[in-house]
């Protein structure tokens, strides 16, 4: 019988990165201090294609994708700014004008760590495709994935869902922003892949916790620093 | 050509100077200021940027300049230099009926940059569903950050013509900005011509990927060492330094990537590609042209087995 493991996969940052909070505008984006479960599992997803094949991902791969518990330890110091960017916009007739948005780019010392609860028949898969990861969210946030290892996450450094932190434990100045989850462990892939009417029903939105600690807020920027919960 | 010179993906990461500059702003001041972009540090220090999008942006222009010039295809978008490229020809009646294979087959630059064209929900009785048709980009930019040690900026007061009911001279701040830049850029050879995300071989002949790759390159090349992007007219940046590594991969996966803000990124870089990447480090913009020039003569975009056997 195969038994249950833990791998963590460490990324490094070679640059700035922006994990779009969900809700937030396009035009005015902010980021998360490291992608959210959703934007590590459809990164899983698509790496897994390249490399693997849409046959092998869809039938074989996604049902555990789709349920298989993840965790999220974000990099030991992360600083946001805001960028402003020229974008295109649509008027009402269809014309496209060029316009301005905001977009908070972050940047980070130390390395995002993936944490994937799998059945030891799949761990050599799993490791190439995390290795495959190369970026987050949109293409120009760059990662690298330095190394995987057999490692269970140090739990009061992971990202958690508000509603599962204890009331005992103190939340002040802790990074707090919603994200993005699978909505069912259920899922079929019609309902991610298909070009439904509305792409991203398949996600729901929840408010997580991230163990870092704001240490400064001007007009700067934001600075983090991840601290145990 | 033999297989063993076909590379699935490269990164470029290096450190790039450049004196007296204003590559990428944050807008201006009213008429009196141009602001310059700044990124706050994992470290606390704020340092000067250039976005990524700038750079996207002048290698696409490059690009379209070589295919144009060599007759190769390119489709009106990418022509007149629109960003949104095959999605701004839906409102042709000529390509009503766009679709993936249709607008990389037709375009070097859309196949290159990527291009996304939303889905769209029909009005009943008037017009039917549209779906969605999108392409990654095969190059990726990241942002260029300044070495806060190796970085300094002065005010510049220029005159510029105004349009004030006086009609006289108006002055504006501009700040040159000088300094060292880490910089990481990776081109996904083998997504030239294929669509990796659903397992599509979209261009079919080899010598018209080659000559592709061969563009994608030589653009690459010419953008380090003939440096453009906002300001250019008036301030066109003197190159004075470039070092750093390309990594190469030549089978499927990542080509490495490591922030050339770290003194020891080549050693890492050589580090973690031990067996896997082949690392090739340059120390100026000379022999950064020939490792680029090479790579564009005699390397070939890698191709995936099952698209060549027609399996995908």
């Amino acid at each position: 019988m195969n038994q249950q493991i833990w791998l963590t996969a460490y990324y490094h940052f070679p640059s700035v990165f922006s994990c779009r909070v969900p809700m937030s505008s396009i035009s005015s984006a902010k980021t998360l201090p490291s992608p959210g479960p959703a934007t590590i599992r459809l990164a899983l997803i698509r790496t897994g294609i390249e490399l693997f094949g849409l046959d092998h991902i869809r039938d074989e791969l996604f049902p555990i994708i789709r349920s298989m518990n993840v965790k999220i330890i974000p990099p030991e110091q992360v600083a946001i700014s805001t960028q402003t960017l020229k974008h295109y916009k649509g008027s009402a007739d269809e014309r496209v004008v060029d316009s301005i948005g905001y977009r908070e780019f972050a940047h980070a010392r130390g390395n995002l760590q993936v944490c994937l609860q799998i059945s030891t028949a799949y761990v050599d898969v799993f490791k190439e495709i995390l290795r495959g990861i190369g970026y987050w969210g949109q293409t120009s946030s760059l990662t690298c994935c330095v190394r995987v290892e057999h490692k269970e996450p140090d739990k009061s450094l992971c990202a958690v869902p508000l509603w599962k932190i204890s009331p005992d434990v103190r939340t002040q100045s802790y990074f707090v922003e919603v994200a993005t989850e699978f909505k069912r462990q259920d899922l079929t892939w019609e309902e991610i892949a298909g070009n439904t009417e509305n792409m991203l029903s398949f996600l729901d939105v929840e408010i997580f916790l991230w163990p870092l600690y704001i240490c400064e807020r001007d007009g700067k920027g934001t600075l983090l620093v991840r601290r145990s919960l | 050509m033999s297989d063993e010179n076909a590379i699935y993906e490269m990164s470029i990461n290096a450190r790039i100077s450049w004196q007296a500059h204003s590559l990428s702003n944050v807008g201006s001041n009213g008429s009196n200021r141009l602001l310059p972009r700044r990124q706050l540090l994992s470290d606390g220090t704020e340092t000067d940027a250039c976005s990524g999008n700038i750079a996207k942006h002048y290698h696409a222009s490059l690009l379209t300049e070589k295919v144009a010039a060599d007759g190769g295809r390119i489709c009106p978008a990418c022509l007149r230099g629109d960003g949104r490229r095959a999605a701004a020809l839906i409102a042709l009646p000529e390509y009503k009926n766009l679709n993936l294979k249709s607008a990389v087959t037709e375009c070097v630059v859309c196949d290159t940059h990527g291009f996304l064209l939303t889905g769209k929900k029909g009005e009943e009785g008037k017009s039917a569903d549209r779906e969605r048709v999108s392409k990654h980009t095969t190059v990726e930019y990241a942002f260029a950050l300044a070495l806060p040690t190796k970085h300094a900026e002065s005010d510049q007061l220029m005159a510029r013509g105004g349009n004030s009911k006086d009609g006289g001279q108006m002055l504006m701040k501009m700040v040159a900005r000088s300094g060292e830049y880490a910089l990481c850029v990776r081109n996904k050879c083998a997504a030239i011509g294929n669509d990796l995300e659903s397992g599509q071989q979209l261009v079919k002949d080899p010598k018209e990927r080659q000559r592709r790759h061969h563009y994608v390159l030589e653009a690459l090349r010419d953008q380090f060492l003939s440096p453009s992007g906002a300001m250019t007219a008036t301030m066109l940046p003197h190159l004075s330094g470039l070092k750093g590594a390309i990594v190469i991969r030549r089978t499927p996966g990542r080509a490495f990537v490591y922030s050339p803000l770290e003194e020891d990124f080549i050693e890492q870089l050589q580090g973690m590609s031990v067996g896997i990447c082949e690392v090739r480090v340059f120390q100026s913009a000379a022999e950064f042209s020939a490792i680029m020039s090479d790579l564009a003569t005699s390397s070939t975009p890698y191709t995936v087995p099952q698209y060549a056997k027609g399996k995908a």
